[in-house]
């Protein structure tokens, strides 16, 4: 696919979002909750505590609670269009197309992405800022931004392939909700992983999820250094690159099962 | 002129008008996203002073492009909308202000969506009208007796609504429409999408309803076969006013003079030019197709001159009230809004 | 007029009967469902744990103080899906013209809606509070007087009452903007992320405003104090630990009010 082409998709999906503006305000005010509950809560426990814990300091998890959330949101992405689009069969018509569907589907993304980035990530972020003392050394930018285009990869790659799995399952939505169960949990989007019971912790690190919220934020905020962050970003672009290859067989199969069967 | 069944008036709007307030859409991305902060409305007139008044027992075709102000009113009449001003009675009661007792008089069919439950044998949703509509038993049982008959509902009354085809969902759903003994029945768009012997069977059916039941029913449709067939009265509306109140039979002879000949040549058609009054729309072949304005009888001559030539077979047609009515629109597009309203 | 009411009254258990037969025609999707919900309510209370774990209380709230506090929660939270599941995907029916179909029927349209859809599935919010306000009440050593017996339902229904009426508040907004899907999750889903914790870890404003601008407080926080004896940490007025039941009927009366404007604000502009 042509990058023009790529960006024409990206275009479309950001113009789409724009049409409902009520909403927007709303998603607003959906991402300030969280970030409004979980400082509280942190600064509650952590004041209890001594003001220190788990390697953050106070001003430290504020932080990450916020460059979580905002990533978390500019990482927005409609799980809803391919399920829906192998519901009504309409996706006949995106494999007649002679663009790759997945590299569409990508775009798609981003689009939604640029746009929720745009409308919802950045207010909350500058309003945060001006609330609260955020940490984000300069040193770790070329670091945090590798880290953030690996992890929105990995997130794509993921919902993805569990999007794929409507293909075989009419009833894709226990799925999707079991894959959102999981990142909900286990990718750091509010409690970041060092809080995990020490027992866990090793499982969770052969897991992809830490690696979607978890890893860009502690790189950003500078909780680990860029030295050290080369090494989660090796792992995180080794999750890629695994994906990559089980999103190319699942589609493969995907495709087939659809020209065999007819939908 | 309105046919005079000699029944009470049963539906009744005065003056009915009806405004809504719409959004300018943005224009390119960049009035998309000026749009997020601040938008301009334009105000639509939809409805634009419409009266009529309805006898019981009456069939009138209510007949509008789309955006002409016949949903709308429908909507006014079954209560639905609230008019912007204007008046509007059915059975005697404001449909807006008296919704409740309005729903229990009136039978709705729209045409796209039904209102059986979709999951459920069909016998199930009867009983859910049967308890909504407070239908006592007996004349539950004999009305189901009947629409069951006349609709041969009988095979589908265990099969789920969904599995049904769209000729036998839309039987269904006009018999749930009825099966309350409503006095006014409003079909919006009933026979969309059904083959040509559903659509026999529901009007039919219709004819049957309104002739030994009473029913006064309303119909709104773009077939205009089903006008010709149903309708003694015709209601034409466009951009929210009427243009035409009175027999669908007048319709043809007050407006549009014009007839269609068909003629079939033993060989090549000859040249016409001795005919001004004859235009040809079609040929093929050995056939052309000829309109003519009959401004007073002179089809007779018309016909004696052309089987003068060599011709094969005749035949004269009226022009069907779909193309009536589309010259019609056509000629309103012309003329400034209001267009003379005949009784 | 009494035969009035009891007809009306059969005739939603007619609505509500139809609408859990039509939705058991799909029993694998059923079961389905309460396993994906149980695993994302599982997920969540993980969440929660592990916070509990590393920091042992939150202001004096212990694990199974929490946990009675989730509890409450989400077993209200079960009866208030099961009875008002039919709003779900309302502006949808507003934008396809099917909420015409209830005006046109003698019958309320807000009765119709809410019981278009009964979700029997939901019974899973209520099983996984249950078993929390089971452990969590025994981790607490929570002594249960006939009083405190016999406010539990109380509290219970008046917390449908409350969480009901917020749904109905919320999607009566759909008459005006048509669109309320983004309002609706945010209120309902992360609205209740609110009080999961102790509210005592909010600032005033936060305080006041989810008790008396948006109560869901009622629903578990006052309650539970009362439940747990909770002393030294009285928020406005001592009082508030009983009143979730008269909360409840006056949010859902007003949210009617509302409902039946939003009606009238349809009937006059249309969709």
């Amino acid at each position: 696919m042509s990058p023009a082409l790529f960006f024409k998709f990206v275009g479309v999906s950001f113009r789409k979002e724009t049409a409902y503006r009520f909403d927007y305000l709303v998603m607003i005010l959906n991402g300030f909750l969280y970030v409004f509950i979980f400082t509280s809560l942190w600064k509650t426990v952590f004041a209890a505590s001594g003001g220190g814990f788990g390697g953050f300091t106070t001003a430290g998890i504020i932080s990450y609670t916020v460059v979580a959330m905002v990533i978390r949101i500019s990482f927005s992405m409609d799980d809803t269009i391919i399920p829906g689009r192998v519901r009504d069969g309409s996706v006949a018509v995106d494999l007649i197309r002679p663009v790759s569907f997945q590299m569409m589907n990508l775009a798609q993304c981003v689009g939604y992405s640029a746009f929720h980035l745009t409308a919802r990530g950045l207010p909350i972020l500058l309003v945060s800022a001006l609330m609260f003392d955020l940490h984000a050394p300069l040193r770790s930018l070329p670091a945090s931004a590798v880290s953030l285009v690996l992890s929105y990869l990995l997130l794509f790659m993921l919902n993805f392939t569990v999007s794929l799995l409507s293909f075989w399952f009419v009833e894709v939505f226990p799925f999707i909700l079991l894959k959102y169960a999981l990142i909900n949990l286990l990718a750091g989007g509010l409690v970041p992983m060092d809080f995990f019971p020490d027992f866990i912790r090793p499982v969770m690190a052969l897991l992809p999820f830490q690696h979607i919220f978890y890893s860009p934020a502690i790189i950003i905020t500078g909780r680990v250094a860029p030295e050290q962050a080369v090494g989660i970003i090796a792992v995180q672009a080794l999750w890629v690159a695994g994906f990559v290859v089980l999103s190319a067989v699942m589609w493969r199969a995907a495709s087939n099962k659809l020209v065999i069967q007819g939908g | 002129m309105t046919p005079d069944n000699g029944g009470p008036t049963i539906i009744e709007a005065v003056n009915l008008k009806k405004e809504f307030t719409v959004n300018e859409p943005g224009k390119g991305a960049f009035g998309a996203v000026k749009a997020l902060f601040s938008v301009k409305k334009m105000i639509v007139r939809a409805v634009d002073g419409v009266s009529f008044s309805i006898k019981q027992g009456d069939f009138v075709g209510y007949v509008g492009e789309n955006g002409a102000g016949k949903s709308t009113t429908i909507k006014i009449l079954t209560g639905i909308l609230v008019p912007s001003s204007g008046v509007a009675k059915v059975n005697g009661v404001v449909p807006y202000e008296d919704r409740k007792k309005n729903a229990g008089n009136i039978g709705v069919v729209f045409g796209q969506r039904t209102q059986l439950w979709w999951d459920l044998p069909v016998r199930e949703s009867f009983e859910m009208l049967k308890a909504i509509y407070r239908i006592k038993q007996n004349d539950f049982a004999e009305m189901m007796k009947k629409l069951s008959a006349v609709l041969d509902m009988g095979p589908l009354m265990d099969v789920p609504v969904r599995k049904l085809s769209l000729g036998q969902r839309m039987k269904c759903d006009l018999a749930a429409a009825l099966v309350h003994r409503p006095g006014v029945l409003f079909l919006d768009e009933p026979t969309i999408g059904l083959d040509v012997l559903a659509k026999e069977n529901i009007r039919a059916f219709l004819r049957e309803m309104n002739k030994t039941e009473g029913t006064t029913i309303i119909l709104t449709t773009h077939d205009m076969n089903d006008i010709e067939q149903l309708c003694e009265r015709l209601i034409m509306l466009d951009r929210g006013r009427i243009i035409y109140d009175g027999l669908t039979a007048e319709l043809k002879s007050k407006f549009v003079r014009e007839k269609l000949i068909e003629v079939e040549f033993h060989g090549t058609p000859p040249s016409l030019l001795g005919m001004p009054e004859l235009s040809v729309v079609e040929e093929k072949g050995p056939k052309l197709w000829l309109k003519f304005q009959d401004e007073g009888g002179g089809i007779a001559k018309v016909i004696g001159k052309l089987a003068s030539f060599d011709v094969k077979d005749i035949s004269v047609r009226e022009p069907s009230v779909e193309s009536i009515v589309m010259s019609i629109y056509e000629k309103t597009r012309t003329l400034p809004p209001y267009v003379e309203e005949t009784k | 007029m009494t035969p009035d009411i009891m007809d009306t009254l059969k005739i939603y258990a007619a609505l509500a009967m139809a609408s859990l037969k039509a939705r058991m025609q799909y029993k694998a999707s059923f079961f389905v469902l309460i396993f994906a919900v149980t695993l994302f309510y599982l997920a969540q209370l993980g969440s929660l744990l592990v916070v509990i774990a590393r920091f042992k209380e939150i202001n004096d709230w212990t694990i199974g103080d929490m946990a009675f506090l989730f509890g409450l929660l989400t077993f209200s939270q079960g009866f208030t899906t099961l009875f008002f599941n039919g709003l779900q995907n309302f502006d949808t029916m507003l934008i396809n013209g099917e909420f015409d179909r209830t005006l046109v029927r003698p019958l309320s349209p807000l009765a119709q809606v809410v019981l278009s859809k009964f979700e029997a599935s939901t019974v899973a919010h209520s099983l996984i509070g249950a078993v929390a306000l089971y452990y969590g009440a025994k981790m607490s050593g929570i002594v249960w007087t006939t009083e405190k017996m016999v406010s539990l339902p109380l509290v219970v229904f008046g917390g449908v009452l409350i969480q009901g009426g917020i749904r109905m508040f919320v999607n009566a907004v759909a008459f005006w903007t048509l669109r309320n899907a983004a309002l609706v999750h945010t209120v309902v889903f992360s609205g209740r992320e609110f009080v999961v914790y102790p509210i005592t870890i909010y600032n005033y404003g936060i305080r006041f405003f989810l008790t008396f601008i948006f109560p869901l407080a009622f629903v578990n926080f006052y309650p539970a104090q009362y439940f747990l004896d909770k002393t030294g940490e009285t928020l406005f007025h001592p009082a508030l630990r009983t009143l979730t039941p008269v909360v409840g009927i006056i949010l859902f009366s007003l949210s009617m009010v509302a409902w039946k404007k939003g009606i009238d604000h349809y009937q006059s502009s249309g969709s």
